[in-house]
């Protein structure tokens, strides 16, 4: 379903399915849907550094491995064979040679260059930070919709919604529990709407955003966004990545 | 009584003339009695014998294999033999390189203590927050605070990939192959196989 209509639904609730109210608020559930990362950020200056640093130290205090002690002996051998064959003691046969370390160690220099990685510069930036998915529509914000009688919980009322939005295949809500909550404090009729976290489980972030009614934001570009400054403060902080 | 056999022999032989000489067999001890088996309880002891060792490997292919104690691996002994010769020969580090590397170390430490502190200040932030949001609820209805705080079974066969270092490539560069996957993976299954000794069967 398009955002226009889960706008719809949200807007009137109360008058098509009545919404479950408690102590005069009207419930509601929202939906926080997350995407990873789908690229893995770029590393900062430090962290280069200390990765640099780290492979270096490992490298020092590591133990030569069967390979390297092979290439040793050949290496030796082969210095022995030429200073013996300077000295006029021995033929050197430079034809039927044994493969050497050496040699495997080149065939696989030249192997690992015929592979070709695709670009990371070429990418869309936003790829390489996690987002939400958020609605296109100018009245809404996050997907939600309100609690009705049919609703045996708020994780039901959730699945509903999620149904509404055809994304229950490709999405996975975490928990029963709500995470966070935002509070409209309407004199004729308050709302309270229950967050809940979900995580895009789909093979393709993009076929969220086919129908046009939503899109991918990430933690920089949600104060365009969400004009409303509390609920984007919850949004930052549960939507940030560890 | 044999050793003193033994000893007269050696006493008045001698081996230059006589060509008196100990053998093998001189020394060995009769041989015992054959002691007359029943063929059923011969039967009947191997059928026991067979029976307890098949139930040994039962319980052991239902519990499988006992891995052993880390504390009790000692390591390959290829390798603690050949560990002398397997040391790298670098070059020692110059003082500066020794000092920027203690330098960098001071930095990442202040650096991932930070990382530390910011996360676990955004964790307690987001655990007060799903505190708050369920105190509200148990005080609006506290039929649907109970169902909240029922865990979620279907998070157990939850499992995420990613992210990656680079976007796969187009078809026009590499296309990958259809078809079904063929699992060639080596796998050894170890049966115990009963001696024939200890089986009942027909005898040639």
């Amino acid at each position: 379903a398009t955002s226009a209509a889960v706008a719809a639904l949200w807007r009137s609730g109360s008058a098509a399915t009545p919404g479950l109210t408690r102590s005069g608020r009207l419930l509601s559930v929202g939906l926080l849907i997350q995407r990873k990362a789908v690229l893995t950020p770029d590393l900062t200056e430090l962290e280069t550094r200390a990765s640099d640093l780290f492979t270096r130290l490992d490298f020092e205090r590591s133990r030569l491995s069967d390979f390297e002690l092979r290439d040793r002996a050949e290496s030796e051998a082969a210095k022995r064979s030429l200073s013996a064959a300077a000295e006029g003691k021995v033929q050197v046969a430079r034809d039927g040679a044994v493969i050497t370390a050496k040699d495997l160690m080149q065939r696989w220099a030249a192997e690992q260059q015929a592979v070709t990685l695709a670009s990371r510069e070429a990418a869309d930036p936003s790829l390489k930070r996690p987002a939400v998915l958020l609605s296109t529509d100018a009245d809404l914000c996050l997907p939600c919709c309100p609690v009705v009688d049919g609703d045996a919980s708020l994780r039901a009322a959730c699945d509903r919604l999620l149904e509404l939005m055809g994304l229950t295949a490709s999405c996975r809500l975490l928990g029963n529990a709500p995470v966070g909550l935002h509070t409209y404090k309407y004199k004729k009729s308050p709302v309270s709407l229950f967050l809940h976290r979900a995580i895009f489980t789909g093979a393709d972030w993009r076929s969220a955003e086919a129908s046009g009614s939503w899109k991918w934001v990430d933690a920089d570009s949600l104060p365009g966004r969400v004009p409303d400054r509390r609920l984007l403060k919850k949004l930052r902080l549960l939507a940030a990545e560890f | 009584m044999l050793t003193a056999s033994i000893r007269h022999i050696f006493n008045y032989a001698s081996f230059g003339s006589r060509n008196f000489h100990l053998s093998v067999v001189l020394p060995a001890e009769p041989l015992k009695k054959k002691k007359r088996v029943d063929p059923q309880v011969e039967l009947e002891r191997i059928r026991k014998k067979t029976r307890r060792i098949e139930k040994e490997i039962k319980r052991l292919e239902q519990r499988g294999r006992y891995l052993k104690p880390l504390d009790e691996i000692e390591g390959e002994r290829h390798f603690i033999k050949t560990l002398d010769s397997r040391e790298r020969k670098l070059p020692a580090p110059s003082e500066t390189e020794v000092e920027q590397r203690a330098l960098l170390m001071k930095e990442w430490t202040r650096f991932k203590w930070r990382q530390l502190d910011t996360e676990c200040q955004l964790l307690a932030n987001q655990r007060r927050e799903l505190y708050r949001a369920m105190q509200h609820l148990r005080m609006l209805d506290p039929s649907l605070f109970e169902l909240a705080t029922q865990p979620d079974e279907s998070l157990l066969g939850l499992s995420l990939s990613g992210p990656l270092y680079t976007l796969p490539q187009s078809a026009e560069v590499f296309d990958a192959v259809d078809g079904d996957y063929r699992d060639v993976t080596p796998t050894y299954r170890y049966t115990f196989e009963v001696d024939k000794k200890m089986t009942f069967g027909k005898k040639k």
